[in-house]
């Protein structure tokens, strides 16, 4: 009733270390990849790290200069560099879509009416309906995590780096990985070639009629036509950092091809909080100043008050937030 | 529970019904389970936080928000510590959609500048096809808990689901209330309810509808989760947090009383110029001076800004993090 699994690489016969459900794996000796069912698998590319641990610490450093500023942020310290190879695949595909519908939106319309001293004007809103029949054609480039129901940290926004970055892919080549991007945590796809086409697929389909969407009011008719250009598994070095300041661990993401921020934490220091609360403060005071030198005016108090509300909005925000995150 | 014996070293071993896999604790041999229905893949995250851990990521957290008690680290105790693994079926799920119907579509007339006065809108048989695939994670545990639900999950570093390394750790394991035809049905109804969301866009009146579904992968991961009550000034509070990765599902925070002072003030001051507004505006006249639209600036400004203070002042829970919705 039972039996035990034992996998081998069918190149260069080495055991292989595989969780079943990866869609795509590796052999750890010879470092050819290999679909499920055991066929190779040669669109296989992995973007170049450009990164030493010496560089992350600068990337972080500067990072919390600049986006720390007023914060007083001394005496942080990293206490983990995980370099990690995410598996993405990145499909490519001509797509057109075509779609009918209406916008309906109001024109304001001035007329005078009378004469003599009956002599007056009158403002009509006029509904208007405007015919839309519309396409989208566009070279895509969609890009998916190879890992299944998975969340990594900073893996929304390292989709929209990777559009342009993949261009820089190179065809994965095992020995050198070996020799220079030895150190990095090494994660496999889960999803299959054919799996990562569908899902793409979809993820294309929603974004165009939501762009559709965003055009009318309503649509009558929205059709997508697809033809995948090339589906590319691209193995992306990301350095995930965390530090700890005042004994509070905040994170980091990096993109190990070119040094940029994925995601990052900042941390929020009392001194941030009283300069926002100050600001709060001031901003009250110096709207009412205004509104009182300017109280016969309506249009002045009513302004000012609803750009203090809407800049208190924020700025209270900023007073109260538990930390700052850019990016992600 | 059933027990079988290791093919390996004749060991005896014991696993749960919905088990694949098994590693015996003896000889360290995997072994796979093949069974005549099918197989569900079911996987475990290991517990890499142990509660000591756990303390010090929930210490952080809560640290973060201002007017918590800066001694956290050495004052805050841990009362009652609860490790529980919870259920998530992971469905992949393709669906075809054939449907038949009647459309919308319209007639303009009336041209006005750069469009119509008048639309009319008719119907017209219209057809087609959705075909797509999603992916669906659905919370299998029989407790309803929105922020469980809600949580964005991690499925890195799953192993195959072994009973007896939940129970060397004291850990109890959730049943799931699906099994697989289930788990399979709840993906496919949501995969379809899509669909018909898609359909109701395109069609005014939904004639025919046919359609395939398809399962391209499930698997059931059972992810730890650490119940936490502690307490802090002589208070009690509650948290989840993730043994897998650290991060705090949700939890209370405790502030000082120096926060709440700190808060009355602020809105004690800014609901007073709010409501010095509105009496201004009402009763403008000072020395003969018209106050009213000074009144309705700090109105205005004031009640937004007593709002705010109070709507983020008095917030008293964190999540580190939540899925996103579709």
């Amino acid at each position: 009733m039972s039996q035990i699994v034992k996998f081998q690489c069918p190149h260069c016969n080495a055991p292989v270390d595989v969780n079943p459900e990866d869609a795509i794996f590796n052999c750890v000796s010879c470092g050819q990849a290999y679909l499920e069912d055991g066929s190779k698998f040669d669109n296989h590319y992995i973007l170049v790290n450009t990164l030493n641990q010496k560089q992350v610490h600068d990337i972080v450093k500067n990072f919390i200069k600049k986006k720390g500023f007023l914060r007083g942020i001394r005496g942080y310290k990293i206490t983990k560099l995980t370099p990690t190879l995410l598996p993405f695949w990145s499909a490519t595909a001509d797509v057109y879509t075509h779609y009918v519908g209406y916008l309906r939106y109001t024109e304001t319309k001035t007329r005078t009416v009378g004469s003599g001293k009956n002599r007056r004007t009158v403002t009509e809103h006029v509904t208007v309906y405007r015919p839309i029949d519309e396409e989208i054609r566009e070279k895509r480039v969609e890009v998916l995590l190879g890992r299944r129901g998975s969340s990594i940290y900073g893996y929304e926004s390292v989709k929209k780096l990777l559009r342009t970055e993949f261009q820089r892919a190179v065809p994965f080549n095992h020995d050198r990985l070996m020799s220079t991007e030895k150190e990095f945590d090494y994660l496999s796809s889960e999803i299959a070639l054919n799996a990562a086409n569908q899902l793409a697929k979809t993820a294309i389909f929603d974004d165009h009629r939501a762009r559709a969407e965003k055009r009318c009011t309503k649509v009558f008719d929205c059709a997508t036509q697809l033809t995948f250009t090339g589906t590319y598994f691209v193995h992306t070095p990301v350095w995930q950092v965390e530090y700890v300041f005042k004994d509070e661990t905040y994170r980091i993401a990096i993109l190990g091809s070119n040094g940029q921020i994925i995601k990052g934490e900042i941390p929020v220091t009392t001194r941030f909080r009283a300069i926002f609360l100050t600001l709060s403060m001031l901003i009250m005071g110096g709207a009412g100043v205004i509104s009182y030198f300017f109280r016969y005016e309506v249009a002045v108090p009513i302004i000012a008050g609803i750009v203090t509300a809407v800049i208190g909005f924020f700025t209270l925000k900023n007073t109260f937030k538990p930390m700052s995150v850019y990016g992600g | 529970m059933k027990s079988i014996m290791c093919p390996n070293c004749n060991a005896p071993l014991e696993m749960e019904d919905t088990q694949s896999h098994v590693t015996c604790p003896y000889c360290k041999v995997t072994s796979e389970l093949k069974k005549v229905k099918e197989l569900v893949e079911h996987f475990m995250l290991p517990v890499d936080y142990d509660a000591e851990q756990i303390r010090t990521e929930l210490v952080g957290d809560i640290l973060k928000h201002p007017g918590a008690p800066e001694d956290l680290h050495k004052s805050l105790k841990l009362k009652d510590v609860k490790l529980m693994f919870y259920p998530y079926f992971i469905v992949t799920v393709h669906l075809r959609t054939e449907y038949k119907g009647n459309g919308e579509y319209a007639t303009f007339s009336h041209r006005y500048r750069s469009g119509y006065r008048n639309i009319d809108t008719h119907l017209k048989p219209e057809q087609g096809v959705f075909d797509d695939e999603r992916e669906f994670i659905i919370y299998a545990a029989k407790e309803v808990n929105q922020d469980l639900i809600n949580f964005e999950i991690s499925t890195r570093g799953k192993r195959y689901f072994q009973a007896q390394e939940a129970k060397e750790i004291k850990a109890d394991v959730v049943k799931s209330i699906f099994d697989l035809e289930q788990a399979k049905a709840e993906a496919t109804n949501s995969m379809r309810e899509i669909h018909k969301g898609l359909m109701l866009k395109e069609l005014a009146q939904i004639l025919e509808v046919r359609d395939k579904p398809e399962i391209k992968g499930v698997y059931l991961l059972h992810i730890p989760f650490y119940f936490l009550k502690f307490e802090s000034g002589n208070k009690q509070f509650e948290a989840i947090l993730d043994g897998a990765t650290g991060r705090t599902v949700i939890t209370q925070i405790p502030r000082e009383a120096s926060y709440w002072i700190q808060i009355s003030l602020l809105s004690v001051l800014f609901g007073s110029i709010g409501l010095g507004g509105i009496f201004l505006a009402v009763n403008p006249l000072i020395s003969s001076m018209d106050f009213s639209y000074f009144g309705i600036f700090a109105a205005i400004a004031g009640i937004i800004f007593t709002i705010r203070v109070l709507q983020l002042g008095l917030k008293s829970r964190f999540r580190e993090t939540r899925r996103r919705k579709r």
